[in-house]
């Protein structure tokens, strides 16, 4: 019997840690700033449709700065690296980051969603 | 054409449905012409799903895009082996797939029996048949493959070009076949419940199909990961995606259930436990196609409007809610007839080993459900990504690592400290050693020497059982030694196959370890004739070169490889656009040695000829793809018929009276029992097997017996018909 409480426990506390640190707020731009404020400058995930012709491209620093919308609310968005490959044929982005104290959203990393899969791909750094 | 396999959904449905209540209510009153009635319809249902499944097969081949689904995943661009994986490829055929292999598997029961004059056999059809009639319901009602566009596309909108590879053709109806399979053992279950058999027929019977399933599912897994890393181009094969997650769940849970089943059969311990265990395997595998068919996972909220979430979710409930109210129904009946004798034996171990894979399994589930838990009790979603999986996985998988070399050093019922000593003083040495100089080596990273450490443990361990059982026969037969190697593991097919299986999961977990812990990964804009390092390889880029088929607009980049200087032949990573589908696709080109891959992709291509790579040296990768095919070799050998001489059919006391010397024998030979417990079970068992051969040479019908043909029957003991 304590084998198997002592069995839980272990497991609570493993699962737990696991959920501590990899625990991704998952919103659409409206949910975001519908978070508590704490919440707003810790990582999280924002998923929405980047507006037709917000996309510029800083060549020299490979920066790519665009806009995450969902029709209500805009984000502003800053990202560095080599953006997936259907960012810039669909417009329908996940992207994860911590926001910045001027209010751009600096993105760590950029999914670029397809109607029934997406592809990962990691870069940038922050 | 289409007419005819929505028609035949529609009868399949009502043949289904028929069947189910006749199987039942002939099984209850013993009614011989509803039984026969009832396999009649078992038949029918295949039939008519097979003619279904023909006639949209004929609809993709004559390219019929009048149908929505035929229009949706191929064209006439297709290659003929890929309308394969466009017929399962998307929802509706992947629906019409498992109902198809279930209505076969259920065919296949009763091909060569009645019902008549079987305990479980009714019910177990009468269960499947029931789930036959609800996935036949989806496909005939709701999910249609069969329904047409009001005005039909001149050509199809193309099968999604990611699942144009061969990895397409085998990983889908693998799972499939591994998820369907467990309805299986899972109807037995039922069947068993039902009729209060409680002992381990039900188990005895679906063994080889739960093995079958279980292997199925398993292969499906390493087959996925070798699609995904092969095509998808992120460099890795396994990113806790939920539907890589939803097929690794129930194969966790049967993982337990194969040891368990190990205890009652030997012990007769854990019935509730087995029966629950593969209630959770089966709701797990529906749970599977669910999730990865329902759009549950995209949004709670977009899963209410996916025609089949509904659906699914009622069902899950249903088998759910009549599952484990029948167990609690026979509660009683579920009663052990044996206890726990000590905390160190080999039950102690299945068990703990079990509650780790339950873990596991658990770990798995929450964090694949964590967005739609938290989106409905908080109204935000939140996600765990791949960290935490690996966090919460690493541990237990390290754990059950150990207890894979530890348990099968253990005796049943209770190992002395001698037995102990004896057995684990190789493996320990090994491990050690093996930490020693992996540290030697310059691998010191603490965990990394952990986990090979175990891996060395449980490998010293194999070789042990394998070495130690070859030598009982070199000392009894004088065989030379690796004929006797051969011998034991075809003798004794399950418990070697067994471990042949485990030294498969071995090998993936040296190269799960290897391309976790050492990667290597680098990006670069590359002009032609520049060069990028990375790790022992120097790439250069040398050329671009173009190719246009009818569907797609191809760019192969020309790199040269060389390895520590030493050129090493040319990689050529392509980057195609499908205009259709309006998508680019990077397909990676892999060097695949046995030490590393080095796998690189072409991302992009600019107007002046730059272009952008990103590089991965994956140390180990290719252990993962070969342990898979170890992996089928290890279930084979333990699934392989045995021959039986001169013993009476499987379940017969008779066979089990010699089975248990014979694995008295060999645990006592591979020191998993001490002396005085090996005299004593071993009298024990062959008083009871003595008894048995008199009480049959007593009974009038031994004369003539013909179920024991072939040579007289020899007292048991040692003798080459049952020697290990």
């Amino acid at each position: 019997m304590a084998g198997v409480v002592l069995f839980l426990l272990a497991l609570g506390y493993v699962v737990y840690a696991g959920i501590r640190s990899a625990a991704v707020y998952y919103v659409t731009p409206s949910e975001f700033f519908d978070l508590n404020p704490q919440r707003r400058t810790t990582f999280v995930r924002i998923a929405g449709r980047v507006p037709e012709g917000s996309i510029r491209r800083d060549e020299a620093t490979q920066t790519w700065t665009f806009v995450i919308s969902d029709g209500r609310v805009e984000i502003a968005a800053r990202y560095q690296g080599i953006p997936p490959e259907l960012f810039v044929v669909t417009r329908e982005v996940i992207a994860e980051g911590r926001m910045g104290p001027d209010g751009v959203f600096r993105v760590q990393t950029l999914l670029a969603t397809h109607p029934t899969e997406y592809r990962e791909r990691r870069g940038g750094g922050p | 054409m289409a007419e005819i396999g929505a028609s035949a959904l529609w009868f399949s449905l009502g043949v289904a449905g028929y069947s189910a209540i006749l199987a039942f209510l002939g099984a209850r009153t013993g009614n011989v012409r509803m039984l026969a009635s009832a396999r009649n319809g078992v038949l029918a249902v295949a039939g008519l799903v097979t003619i279904a499944v023909g006639s949209l097969l004929s609809a993709f081949l004559t390219h019929d895009f009048s149908l929505a689904y035929v229009a949706r995943n191929s064209s006439r661009d297709t290659p003929l082996l890929y309308i394969l994986s466009g017929f399962w490829g998307a929802e509706e055929g992947s629906l019409l797939f498992w109902a198809w292999i279930l209505s076969l598997f259920a065919a296949l029961l009763v091909w060569r029996q009645r019902l008549d004059g079987q305990a479980l056999l009714p019910y177990a059809v009468s269960v499947l048949m029931a789930l036959a009639f609800f996935f036949l319901l989806l496909l005939a009602a709701v999910e249609s493959p069969f329904t047409r566009f009001s005005v039909p596309l001149p050509d199809g909108r193309g099968l999604n070009p990611l699942l144009e590879d061969p990895g397409m053709l085998v990983h889908p109806p693998l799972l499939l076949v591994g998820y369907v399979g467990f309805s299986i053992p899972y109807a037995f279950a039922m069947a068993a419940l039902l009729t209060r058999r409680l002992d381990t027929t039900w188990i005895v019977l679906t063994r080889r199909w739960t093995l079958f399933s279980w292997y199925a599912l398993g292969a499906g897994i390493v087959a996925g990961g070798w699609w995904a890393y092969r095509t998808l181009g992120w460099g890795g094969y396994w990113g806790w995606d939920p539907v890589e997650n939803s097929a690794l769940m129930p194969w966790l849970v049967a993982t337990a259930y194969l040891h368990s089943v190990m205890i009652q059969e030997k012990r007769d311990m854990l019935r509730t436990w087995n029966v629950l265990l593969i209630i959770l395997t089966f709701t797990l595998s529906i749970l599977g196609t669910f999730l990865t068919r329902s759009g549950v996972l995209v949004s709670v909220h977009t899963f209410a409007q996916s025609p089949i979430g509904l659906y699914f979710l009622a069902f899950l409930g249903a088998v759910l809610l009549g599952s484990f109210g029948l167990l609690l129904f026979r509660w009683d009946d579920l009663r052990d007839r044996n206890k726990l004798d000590s905390l160190v034996s080999r039950e102690s171990a299945f068990l703990l080993n079990n509650l780790l894979f339950l873990a596991a399994t658990f770990v798995v589930l929450l964090g694949t459900l964590f967005p739609i838990l938290t989106e409905a009790l908080r109204g935000t979603k939140i996600l765990v990504g791949p960290p935490y999986f690996k966090q919460a996985f690493a541990p237990i998988g390290l754990v059950l690592l150990l207890l894979m070399g530890v348990g099968p050093l253990m005796a049943w019922r209770d190992s002395s400290p001698q037995v102990l000593v004896r057995n684990f003083r190789w493996p320990a040495v090994g491990a050690a050693l093996t930490a020693v100089l992996l540290s030697l080596g310059g691998i010191r990273r603490p965990l990394v020497v952990l986990a090979l450490a175990v891996v060395a443990f449980d490998l010293v361990t194999i070789a042990q059982e394998f070495h130690r059982g070859a030598l009982i026969r070199v000392r009894r037969w004088q065989e030379p030694y690796w004929q006797a190697m051969w011998r034991i593991t075809v003798r004794q097919r399950r418990r070697y196959g067994g471990y042949l299986v485990h030294l498969a999961v071995l090998v993936i977990v040296v190269g799960v370890i290897g391309s976790h812990a050492y990667v290597t990964e680098k990006e670069a804009t590359l002009r032609a004739g520049e060069s990028l390092h990375v790790g022992r390889y120097t790439i250069t880029f040398q050329d671009i070169s173009r190719r246009n088929t009818s569907d797609r607009e191809v760019v192969i980049a020309t790199v040269a490889v060389a390895n520590e200087g030493h050129p090493a032949g040319l990689l050529k990573p392509e980057r195609s656009y499908y205009p259709r589908y309006q998508q680019p696709l990077s397909r990676p080109a892999i060097r695949s040695t046995l030490r590393e891959d080095l796998y690189l992709v072409l991302t992009s291509m600019d107007e002046d000829g730059r272009a952008v790579f990103r590089v991965w040296v994956n140390p180990l990768v290719r252990w993962i793809w070969l342990g898979g095919v170890l992996f089928t070799f290890g279930v084979l050998v333990a699934a392989w018929p045995e021959r039986r001489r001169a013993l009476g059919k499987p379940g017969d006391e008779l066979v089990r009276a010699y089975e248990r010397i014979r694995e008295i024998e060999l645990d006592y030979a591979t020191g998993k029992l001490a002396e005085e417990d090996y005299l004593r079970l071993l009298r024990g068992a062959q008083r009871l097997a003595v008894g048995l051969l008199r009480q049959e040479a007593a009974s009038p019908d031994s004369g003539n017996a013909p179920r024991h043909e072939g040579t007289g029957r020899e007292a048991p003991g040692w003798s080459d018909g049952q020697l290990p």
